[in-house]
């Protein structure tokens, strides 16, 4: 019995090494190979590069950021512009990629206005953004660790009124900051970026818009349901629309 | 009374006089042959005039083509009482099959004397666009004490009188034919011997020279090209010049190019030949709907006729050439025309064209595409965009080109839209006429600034230009291909951009790429949180659980106590039946269980030492521990010796159930 748990352990840890390995390994040569793919402008190589590296790590808001900066070398503006956006999703004070989204939103010809949001709403969307998520989950850990050290002290201590409000205060805000770490992480599955890759999309009648409007290229949009071939997306400036599948590019 | 020597001098200058008049005539053809030459000259109203008169002095440049300025002399003699007058005139003269049509710019001056004497009218200088100088002749003036107009109409010498001096009239005679044939005379003026109203061309007159006004077509569409000719028809020779041309209300004209030298066409009219002069080719378009009328053209000039008038000979009534009798008059020289009336008069004419009413109509309205800006012809479209590429910092020109034949003054600029982001400034629109022979073929070019806003990629689309193509009645469209336009963000940027943009960012090249780590897709993170909130869920609610605990043991407990009774009331049954090794195995099992679960020893691990060791350290009486031993030690041995141990059935009965007893009531 004892042979075979030293057997598995051992096993285990040759697997997960090598793995370790032989990833790191490859991401490096896809990191030297994007290296040169920019190096020599071929941006299809490049981001075929970012596409494998991004399979890996999903949530790199780094590699997104390359990947827009790849978008608008071949100047596919609207994709360019998804990817900084995603990118910032993930990371909210990537300055890089805030500089060259507003440089790629500059490129376009039509814009919509932003729908005014309340400051208070915007703080809430990044307190829950997924960038804080460790720090929630981390403090909500570490407040429970230090209640649970607190147990040790003296019973004289322990007993005190002030004690037990501290105690419980204590409690109160890991469940809090744990709550919000899992709103942040929840926050990872809405990253989807959605944008307007046509110049032809509709916009659908609406009653605070006439029919037909026409929907800016590169606009980015919130899809709030989906039904066959259309999407029920909020417009940046407010306007809640159905636009057809095919003129929006989901990052 | 005459001797002979006197008529032989006589005869002699009559004979000089003639060869002068001959040499004249010569003169005068030569002044024709040099017609294109520029003649530059003085002329005076009077070579004698009063110091209270005035002077007319004019200043005539002939053929005179880019003269830049003509500055008259610094006058000593004379003040400057009036002018300059500039006068112009054009004068269109048949010499033999040619027309040849001259043209005169005239500067007046009139000036008053300063002194009496001889007086000198400086000429004129003139400088042409080669920096050619051109000085007139200049002329000496008699000025005399008081007005000699007055004393010309006061007293009048018969010999004095230039207009019954035969000397005078042959002058004026010879200027008036040298002015006919030169074409320096003015058309509008009539001779000195003609009535000084104008004489209406007579019928028959104006069947002999006529204006005819012609065009290719009576009908047509607006903006449709219609070419009118204005054609001198004339049998008889005649000076003539345009006086007035047709007001062409309604259409837009542009004249066709005519040879510098026309040479005039014959056209047989009625069975009589005509010479016909090309006057005006010109190219009508029409601009409004309706009946369009083409004014008539009107010419002025003199023509000249065969007239046998014999004219009075002046000498004949002298009395000084009277003395000479039919000797005189025998001399060859005195019957030729001068003498005896001209055989051409010069009558000044006035005629004009009929008039010309040209129906214009509408293009049609149906599929005229919405794209038609009014070019009627047959045209070529062209659009160039100067840069493909450039930066928000640039201007560029868009170009429409169209060329061809039509009315390409009229036409507007081809209708298009300009993508977002693209500004579109007015057209700077430059049209010229190329060719003039047969149509009217040219270009118009529309030149557009588009100044983009945003960088961007973007496609101008395809312009249409459409016109109407009069020879198949139909509409043409012409496409051009889209341009596309790539535009990049420029250096110098509006200031709301500049302020907001920063410079792009490059890639970054991770050293290691990695997922982020979010504490909620790991384990270990669980693993940690789950114990620390165990952990603190006992140590926070510990006196819950050891109640919690007690009342477990107290339930287990009770449940040993009610099997240790169950067993040993089977016991008991075995007891009456004197089944001495059944009733032991059931007390055993009865008592180990007990001890088991009272003392929390495992099955495994439970001996009597241990069971002994338990209740010792539970400080119960010592008795107590003995009577454990001893119904311990009792049913070991009945298992082995079981005919011993039945006289103890009944007491280790008994000590069995006050064990429990004693143990139940020592929990309590």
């Amino acid at each position: 019995m004892k042979k075979i748990v030293v057997n598995f352990i051992v096993c285990s840890v040759l697997v997960l090494s090598s793995y370790t390995v032989w990833g790191k390994a490859s991401n490096n040569t896809l990191q030297e190979r994007f290296k040169l793919a920019m190096q020599d402008n071929q941006w299809d190589v490049a981001n075929r590069m970012l596409d494998s590296m991004l399979q890996y790590a999903p949530y790199q808001d780094q590699l997104w950021f390359n990947k827009g900066v790849v978008y608008y070398n071949q100047h596919l503006i609207a994709e360019s512009i998804a990817c900084f956006q995603k990118s910032l999703l993930l990371h909210p004070f990537n300055k890089d990629a805030e500089d060259n989204l507003q440089i790629a939103q500059s490129r376009l010809v039509d814009r919509l206005p932003n729908y005014f949001d309340f400051i208070l709403l915007r703080w809430w969307k990044l307190l829950i953004n997924p960038y804080f998520h460790n720090y929630w989950a981390f403090a909500a850990l570490f407040i429970l660790v230090v209640v649970g050290l607190c147990m040790y002290l003296p019973m004289a201590l322990r007993t005190k009124k002030q004690f037990r409000t501290i105690k419980n205060t204590a409690l109160f805000l890991s469940t809090c900051f744990f709550i919000m770490a899992y709103l942040s992480w929840s926050q990872l599955s809405k990253t989807a970026v959605f944008v307007v890759q046509s110049d032809q999309a509709m916009q659908y009648a609406t009653p605070l818009s006439k029919a037909g409007k026409q929907v800016p290229y590169g606009t980015l949009v919130s899809v709030l349901q989906s039904e066959s071939n259309w999407y029920k997306v909020a417009l940046p400036n407010g306007i809640e629309t159905w636009m057809q599948k095919s003129a929006i590019a989901k990052f | 009374m005459l001797n002979r020597s006197t008529i032989k001098f006589v005869t002699k200058i009559f004979a000089m006089l003639r060869s002068l008049l001959l040499w004249l005539l010569f003169f005068s053809t030569t002044l024709v042959a040099q017609a294109q030459q520029l003649v530059f000259s003085t002329q005076v109203s009077a070579e004698k005039i009063g110091i209270k008169d005035q002077l007319q002095v004019d200043y005539t440049l002939q053929n005179a083509q880019q003269i830049e300025s003509l500055s008259p002399p610094n006058y000593t003699d004379f003040t400057i009482v009036g002018g300059p007058y500039q006068s112009s005139q054009s004068n269109i003269q048949m010499i033999g099959n040619r027309m040849v049509e001259s043209k005169a710019i005239t500067i007046s001056y009139v000036l008053q004397p300063k002194h009496l004497g001889v007086c000198t009218v400086q000429g004129a200088t003139a400088k042409d666009a080669a920096n050619h100088t051109y000085i007139s002749n200049a002329l000496s003036i008699q000025v005399v004490n008081g007005s000699v107009t007055q004393q010309r109409s006061s007293s009048r010498d018969p010999f004095g009188d230039d207009d019954q001096d035969p000397w005078a009239m042959m002058r004026q005679q010879m200027q008036q034919m040298q002015q006919l044939f030169s074409g320096r005379g003015r058309a509008q003026a009539p001779p000195a011997n003609q009535p000084a109203e104008e004489i209406k061309a007579p019928a028959d007159l104006n069947k002999n020279v006529f204006i005819k006004v012609s065009v290719d077509k009576s009908s047509a569409y607006v903006g449709e090209q219609i070419t009118t000719s204005y054609k001198l028809y004339t049998r008889l020779p005649m000076q003539m010049s345009i006086s007035k041309l047709p007001s062409l209300n309604g259409f837009w004209t542009q004249d066709f190019e005519l040879p510098k030298e026309m040479k005039p066409t014959e056209e047989v009219i009625n069975g009589k030949k005509y010479q016909v002069f090309l006057l005006k080719k010109s190219a009508l378009f029409p601009q409004q709907v309706g009946k369009l009328q083409l004014d008539p053209a009107e010419a002025k000039g003199l023509v000249r006729v065969i007239q046998k008038t014999k004219r009075s000979n002046p000498f004949a009534d002298d009395p000084f050439f009277s003395q000479f009798g039919s000797l005189f008059m025998g001399d060859p020289f005195f019957d030729n025309d001068m003498f005896s009336g001209m055989a051409y008069k010069d009558i000044p004419v006035t005629i004009s064209s009929a008039p010309v009413v040209i129906q214009v109509n509408d293009v049609p309205s149906a599929k005229k595409p919405s794209t038609f800006t009014g070019a009627v012809g047959k045209f070529q479209f062209d659009v160039q965009l100067d840069k493909q590429t450039c930066s928000t910092d640039d201007a560029l020109k868009l170009k429409l080109l169209i060329r061809g034949s039509g009315n390409l003054k009229l036409m507007e600029a081809p209708l298009f839209e300009l993508p977002k982001g693209i500004e579109k400034y007015d057209p700077i629109v430059i049209d010229s006429i190329t060719g003039r022979t047969t149509t009217i073929e040219g270009f118009k070019q529309f030149e557009y600034a588009l100044l983009p806003t945003a960088p961007g990629d973007y496609e101008i689309a395809p312009i249409t230009f459409s016109y109407f193509n009069p020879t198949t009645k139909q509409y043409e469209q012409l496409v051009s291909q889209a341009i596309h336009l790539h535009v990049v963000l420029g250096k110098h940027l509006n200031r709301a951009q500049k302020n907001t943009l920063a410079q792009f960012h490059s890639p970054k090249i991770l050293l290691n790429v990695h997922q982020p780590l979010y504490a909620f897709d790991h384990t270990w993170y669980w693993i940690a949180l789950f114990l620390v909130g165990l952990f603190l869920i006992i140590q926070l609610n510990k006196d819950k659980w050891q109640s919690i605990w007690a009342a477990w043991i107290d339930k287990r407990n009770s449940r040993s106590n009610k099997v240790a009774l169950k067993r040993m009331k089977k016991a008991n049954v075995f007891l009456e039946q004197k089944q001495t090794t059944l009733f032991y195995e059931e007390v055993s099992r009865a008592i180990w269980l007990y001890l088991s679960d009272t003392l929390h020893i495992d099955l495994a691990s439970l001996s009597k030492e241990a069971a002994l060791e338990k209740l010792t350290a539970r400080s119960l009486e010592p008795k107590l521990i003995e009577s454990v031993t001893a119904v311990i030690n009792d049913c070991e041995m009945a298992l082995y010796a079981p005919s011993i141990a039945e006289h103890k059935m009944q007491q280790t009965y008994q000590d069995t159930i006050a064990i429990i007893t004693h143990l139940e009531n020592s929990k309590r």
